[in-house]
């Protein structure tokens, strides 16, 4: 699963992927989220495993721009993620917290974050998440190549 | 949530809490409430997200620009923006879509009603009533609400996404019609789903009507939209409670907006008394319950509910009656499908003044364009629901602080943020968020 919006920056990651590993692995369900809450966790639902590929802000983060950090979802250290305040900056966080809460997450279920300077308006990656992007997808494509 | 003592005079002290962030609504705003000596003596709801100069931005672009400019006020309901803008200017230009046209937009208003009153009902506000602090804890005692909710937002999700182009800031609606009618096999592959979540709806109801719900009742004069035949969505007269009852455009004539110094929304209140009023499903439902599906009156009844409504804690009942209406009408408008002659109406040449009201999730929404000769659009004026309940909110809670002033500094906070929550406040729609600080003298 990748999350993110081709149209702001770096936030286009996840889309970037997924153009990518649908090329690679052709016989691997990949779904495109833009990460509405409702549909994160009905995509959750059935999965054995489940990665998710998603942007996330180097600054806030405390990572370099380019930065990729492989995590498990089931972490009891991911457990208490709060609400924001706002519903409409709910994300991939608070789904993976409410479906804890609901017992629906995957037994394997891996976050691929990587990290990204430039979430403004306009497309296009910036060259350290481009890297970092292909990266993923090599590593990818050749542990789920031949499944 | 903080809470302290702080001496101001002799013999006198000031107790205040502060929440930081008044969680569960959408936007950015804080509420400010004075005790002294026993008495209330203000209560403000402060909204200080800033500005966010929408009405400017749409000056000096296309009209045919303006569906797709005002979706971006919110993420919740831009529907109602985009369709506000739409009927507006189709008033002004003299269009008028096909009945399949008018079907569709009536579909696409079900999705966005389901979308929004679903994630408030079920992870916004059921955490008030059943003593939880997010949607992330009530999941884990009370799993199948949530579930059940999340798969009917997700039905609603999908009705937008088809008709739209994607479930948030839907993409094709212009006007004069849709860039591109989908094919009728794909509204017919919802069905499934859509009577799933109608039954879902209705249990919904029932749920809710069972909650522990606060007294409170308030005379309100309520405001909303009737139209001949149907429940209220884009079309018919604006109606009171007090009587009034009037054609859209009449709408500046009896409705101001004034500027308060703490907050950054508009206040409107009813000419010329400037009294507050009520929007939103509650008003809708008050004004209107004739305008229901029998099946949706015959639910209403079953759970004692066919009656006006003036308790705004029960706002949680009639949102979920609004939500199986909404499937309710949706699935007869795709058992019944009309398709449209065309996608859209040719748009004329042209200026003047267009204006429109629609009824957005949280209530009704005015728009108000004055566009050139070239097209171009000169002024705008877009007075949201969340402006218009500001001072009704504020009223409410001064009535419910001055008979609960018994209850600790917690629970009333706890209560105040509920009542703010009966009105599902959109404060970045209405700038557009809340900070709570209670202060006893």
């Amino acid at each position: 699963m990748t999350v993110g919006n081709a149209y702001r920056g770096d936030d286009g990651v996840g889309p970037y992927v997924f153009t990518r590993l649908s090329e690679t692995l052709p016989g691997v369900d990949l779904v495109a989220s833009d990460g509405e809450v409702s549909g994160l966790i009905a995509a959750f639902e059935g999965c054995d495993e489940l990665l998710l590929i998603d942007a996330v802000d180097a600054v806030g983060a405390g990572l370099c721009p380019g930065s990729v950090i492989w995590l498990d979802a089931n972490d009891p250290a991911l457990a208490d993620v709060g609400l924001r305040a706002s519903t409409h900056a709910m994300g991939v966080a608070e789904a993976i917290a409410l479906a804890r809460s609901l017992g629906s997450l995957p037994d394997r279920f891996t976050v691929i974050a990587i990290a990204g300077a430039c979430f403004g308006q306009g497309q296009g990656l910036s060259a350290d998440v481009t890297a970092a992007a292909d990266r993923v997808v090599a590593e990818l494509s050749g542990r789920y190549g031949h499944a | 949530m903080t809470g302290k003592d702080i001496p101001i005079r002799a013999g006198l002290k000031t107790r205040r809490i502060d929440v930081d962030y008044l969680a569960r609504v959408e936007g950015e705003g804080a509420l400010m409430v004075d005790v002294v000596d026993g008495e209330l003596r203000d209560v403000q709801l402060k909204i200080f997200e800033p500005p966010r100069f929408f009405e400017a931005f749409l000056q000096g672009r296309a009209l045919t620009e303006a569906p797709d400019i005002t979706a971006r006020i919110c993420g919740i309901c831009p529907v109602a923006y985009m369709m506000t803008a739409v009927h507006a200017l189709e008033a002004m230009l003299g269009i008028r879509p096909d009945e399949g046209i008018r079907r569709l937009r009536r579909l696409l208003y079900c999705g966005e009603w389901i979308e929004s009153h679903v994630l408030h009902i079920c992870m916004l506000h059921a955490p008030d009533f059943l003593g939880f602090d997010d949607a992330i804890t009530l999941a884990r005692e009370h799993p199948d609400v949530v579930k059940r909710g999340l798969r009917m937002k997700k039905a609603g999700n999908d009705i937008v996404k088809l008709l739209g182009g994607r479930e948030i800031h839907p993409i094709n609606v212009r006007v004069g019609g849709f860039y591109k009618i989908p094919a009728v096999a794909t509204f017919i592959a919802l069905l499934d789903e859509l009577k799933w979540a109608r039954d879902a709806a209705a249990e919904t109801v029932f749920w809710a009507a069972g909650l522990d719900i606060p007294d409170m009742h308030r005379d309100y004069e309520f405001v909303a939209l009737r139209h001949d035949s149907d429940y209220p969505f884009s079309e018919g007269r604006i109606v009171s409670s007090r009587g009034l009852d009037v054609e859209m455009a009449q709408y500046p004539n009896h409705f101001a907006e004034h500027q308060v110094p703490h907050s950054n929304a508009l206040h409107s209140v009813r000419k010329p008394d400037n009294t507050p009023y009520f929007v939103g499903p509650m008003a809708r439902y008050n004004l209107n319950r004739d305008r229901l599906s029998s099946a949706t009156r015959k639910l209403a009844c079953e759970v004692g509910f066919d009656r006006t409504v003036d308790n705004p804690f029960e706002s949680i009942v009639v949102r979920a009656l609004e939500v199986f209406q909404a499937f309710d009408e949706a699935i007869g408008l795709i058992d019944n499908f009309v398709v449209p002659a065309r996608a859209a109406e040719v748009v004329p040449a042209g200026g003047g003044v267009g204006m429109a009201a629609t009824e957005a999730p949280r209530g009704l929404l005015f728009h108000r364009y004055e566009v050139g000769e070239d097209g171009l659009i000169t002024l705008a004026n877009i007075v949201p629901p969340t402006s218009q309940n500001q001072l009704t909110i504020e009223e409410d809670l001064r009535d419910l602080v001055a008979s609960n002033l018994r209850l600790s500094e917690r629970e009333l906070t706890m209560r105040c943020e509920q009542a703010i929550r009966n009105y599902d406040p959109c404060i970045s729609c209405a700038t557009h968020f809340l900070r709570l600080q209670l202060r006893h003298g």
